[in-house]
């Protein structure tokens, strides 16, 4: 993985003492909380409603076993003993003290990570593939342009106050695993004519106004893609709405202008830009970064499979079939780790397994996990031959749920247990879920089901882009329910990125369960021979089940 | 504090009068700056100074202005509040594409914590808001030795 040079840990470390004095300043009353908030934003401190939450950076979502280690440290010493993995990679802490904060961000330099732009309105940690570099259909690994749009986009001097947040995410493989249409630049890898290059999307996003992007280039070599970025971001500074702060998001400055006029601005503005081409000897140094320090022996394809206690076990058998996924290098398994056990809050992992999970990735990653868009982590660079003994540790931390890319592997913000600016709870009504769909042979049956919930309509639990979303929302002081279906992050051309369709008037929490019922038992109904709940809702379309629930 | 700038990482005397209603009758001076629409009015009268400040307004349109640069004296972005990121902008094209070398003063929401990003932005000339310290403020300058878009471009 990239490993920081002297010039990022100055940096870095500079960062926190920046903080410091900062935090300083506003305990001392110097510093007025108006002026000291987009400053702390900008170093992932939020005021939630128990007091501040911190959102730590994971790049592209890749970790190592000591980054692991330091998460646990401080879930222990400074929290109270979890952490919560979020949608975009990162993980966040919930009681945080203000004058702790610096020292926890000192904590995080010393493992190379930080909590810079996880929040305000600047650029945000850049999103991927949870399976980048391993991933067996990959046309490039987006992991080295993702970095180094990290460290064009960190601290830059220019972009730290745009008139809102900016969300980029990249993809590396056809099968879009990084929701690159959501976001507000979308890059997919590309291969036209032999070569290799990046389709360049702007505009996407979720929230109040959900927007598919638009392509604002079909192909652009890698030398060109950070002036490129430049370019939109500068037009995007400039020009976006700054009078409404729902407005204000570059989604609706491409749609006001429409996607050609947009992208004639952008590429006027590039006109000046385009002759600064990345430095591909560095890009190509960052590359072997991420090669260089995993192997993958090519014996393991010889590794022993579990055949005995998969014949004899049938849960460890569909863990390997729900949970186990296809890898680039025979012999070798990308296995999730599942943060969404019955009854537990999504993404929720604490201390001891934090620790556990650690020591994991070490015996049987390489010392590497990734946080993924679904809110749970994988181990990148598992051998056959140690599932086996990893399934058994993992089932003892609570982690083996077969439930990935299931019902009960919903996405779920935080909602009214945290958040300020909820309209109802999301985490209960999650929890109710995943205790009504425990049974993981009937998860195996119902098959891959994304189902997203958020607690108001900022969306931050991606329900525009659930299978079936469900979103919060209060009537008279009492939470209800709006559910949507036929809503997709984008995977591919079979199954292209959609916004679902709302089937009926909202519901009360109590409510919930029985319409998921009723939208299973159409789908069972409908569907056709090993087709998914998304494939049978786009071919009978979401009408059939809206008569269902009004029935 | 009322009557300080800062002036390349100098605390010093404030020089430039900024004239944002407009110029009416008073004395205009390369060290005084009027609105952009006044500032192309004037160019075309003969009793004009040769050279004149010219105000940056965060919706003003910084492009317009490249042709008509040898008449700024120096430049003033107007922060009316801090969290209005556009005068960066501004202060960039005109250092990088458009080879402004006159002074670009920041003023209005201008507050110690943005003091370095303006700088690497281009702004070399300061009026902070009232109450802030010029002198701690200069910290700013010297807390980061390295920019983080090190190593991007070939050197
Ligand atoms: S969707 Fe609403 S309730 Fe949920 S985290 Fe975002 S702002 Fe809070």
């Amino acid at each position: 993985m990239y490993k920081y040079n002297d010039i990022d840990k100055r940096i870095v470390h500079a960062r926190v003492d920046e903080f410091r004095g900062q935090v300083r300043r506003r305990l001392a009353g110097e510093l007025a909380e108006e002026d000291f908030l987009p400053l702390r934003l900008q170093n992932g401190l939020y005021n939630q409603r128990h007091g501040y939450m911190l959102r730590v950076g994971v790049p592209y979502g890749l970790l190592s076993s000591d980054q692991m280690r330091t998460f646990a440290l401080i879930a222990e010493r400074y929290d109270r003993g979890f952490g919560h993995f979020t949608t975009r990679q990162n993980i966040q802490f919930n009681y945080m003290e203000l004058e702790e904060v610096p020292d926890i961000l000192g904590h995080l330099a010393e493992v190379e990570m930080h909590a810079i732009q996880t929040s305000g309105n600047c650029v945000r940690n850049v999103t991927c593939d949870p399976h980048a570099g391993v991933a067996p259909d990959e046309l490039a690994d987006p992991r080295p342009l993702a970095e180094m749009l990290r460290q064009y986009k960190e601290l830059h001097p220019e972009f730290a106050f745009l008139p809102r947040k900016f969300k980029i995410a990249i993809s590396g493989a056809p099968e879009d695993r990084a929701a690159t249409f959501f976001h507000d630049i979308g890059i997919q890898a590309v291969e036209v004519n032999g070569e290799l290059g990046w389709r360049i999307l702007v505009g996407g996003g979720i929230g109040r106004t959900p927007r598919i992007a638009a392509e604002i280039r079909d192909f652009l070599p890698t030398v060109d893609v950070v002036s490129y970025v430049e370019a939109i971001l500068r037009v995007y500074n400039l020009h976006g709405r700054r009078d409404n702060k729902y407005k204000a998001r570059i989604k609706i400055l491409v749609g006001a202008l429409g996607i050609d006029a947009f992208r004639d601005q952008v590429d006027a503005e590039w006109e000046h830009l385009k002759h600064q081409k990345l430095d591909m000897d560095r890009y190509e140094q960052i590359v072997r970064m991420f090669t260089d320090d995993v192997e993958h022996p090519a014996e393991a394809a010889a590794d022993p499979e579990p055949s005995t206690r998969r014949d004899a076990d049938p849960e460890f058998a569909r863990w390997l079939r729900t949970n186990v996924k296809d890898h680039k290098h025979p012999g070798h398994h990308i296995v999730y780790i599942s943060l969404k056990a019955p009854g537990q809050p999504p993404g929720d992992a604490t201390t001891e397994q934090l620790l556990v999970i650690a020591s994991l990735m070490d015996r049987y990653s390489q010392g590497r996990a990734t946080a993924t868009y679904n809110q749970n982590l994988t181990l990148p660079h598992v051998r056959t031959r140690d599932l086996e003994t990893l399934y058994d540790a993992l089932v003892a931390q609570n982690l083996a749920t077969a439930n990935i890319n299931t019902i009960a592997d919903s996405i779920c913000c935080p909602g009214l247990d945290f958040c300020n600016l909820a309209s109802a709870h999301s985490i209960p009504v999650a929890q109710k879920i995943n205790e009504r769909f425990n049974d993981p042979a009937e998860l195996e049956d119902i098959g891959k089901l994304h189902l997203n919930m958020s607690g108001c309509v900022n969306a931050c639990g991606h329900h525009h882009t659930g299978h079936i979303g469900i979103l919060g929302v209060d009537k008279a002081g009492v939470g209800h329910y709006q559910i949507a279906i036929g809503g997709n992050p984008g995977a591919g051309e079979e199954s292209p990125a959609a916004v679902g369709a709302i089937i009926g008037p909202a519901v009360t929490a109590d409510e919930v369960v029985g319409v998921l019922d009723n939208l299973i038992d159409r789908y069972k109904a409908e569907r056709d021979q090993d087709e998914t709940f998304l494939e049978t809702v786009r071919r009978v379309g979401v009408d059939t089940f809206r008569e269902n629930q009004n029935g | 504090m009322g009557n300080r700038m800062i002036f390349d990482q100098v605390v010093v005397p404030r020089r430039y009068t900024i004239l944002d209603d407009g110029p009416h009758e008073s004395v205009l001076t390369s060290e005084t700056a009027i609105p952009l629409a006044d500032f192309y009015e004037l160019l075309g009268r003969e009793d004009a100074p040769s050279t004149i400040g010219v105000i940056l307004e965060p919706g003003d349109d910084v492009t317009g202005l490249e042709s008509h640069l040898d008449r700024a004296s120096f430049v003033a972005l107007h922060f009316p509040k801090f969290t209005d990121g556009r005068g960066y902008s501004h202060a960039r094209l005109l250092r990088t594409r458009y080879g402004f070398e006159g002074a670009i003063l920041a003023y209005g929401d201008v507050l110690r914590d943005q003091l370095l990003l303006m700088h690497r932005s281009g702004v070399n000339a300061f009026y902070m808001r009232e109450g802030q310290d010029e002198v701690a403020a200069l910290e700013a300058f010297n807390r980061f030795e390295e920019q983080y878009q090190f190593g991007l471009y070939p050197t």
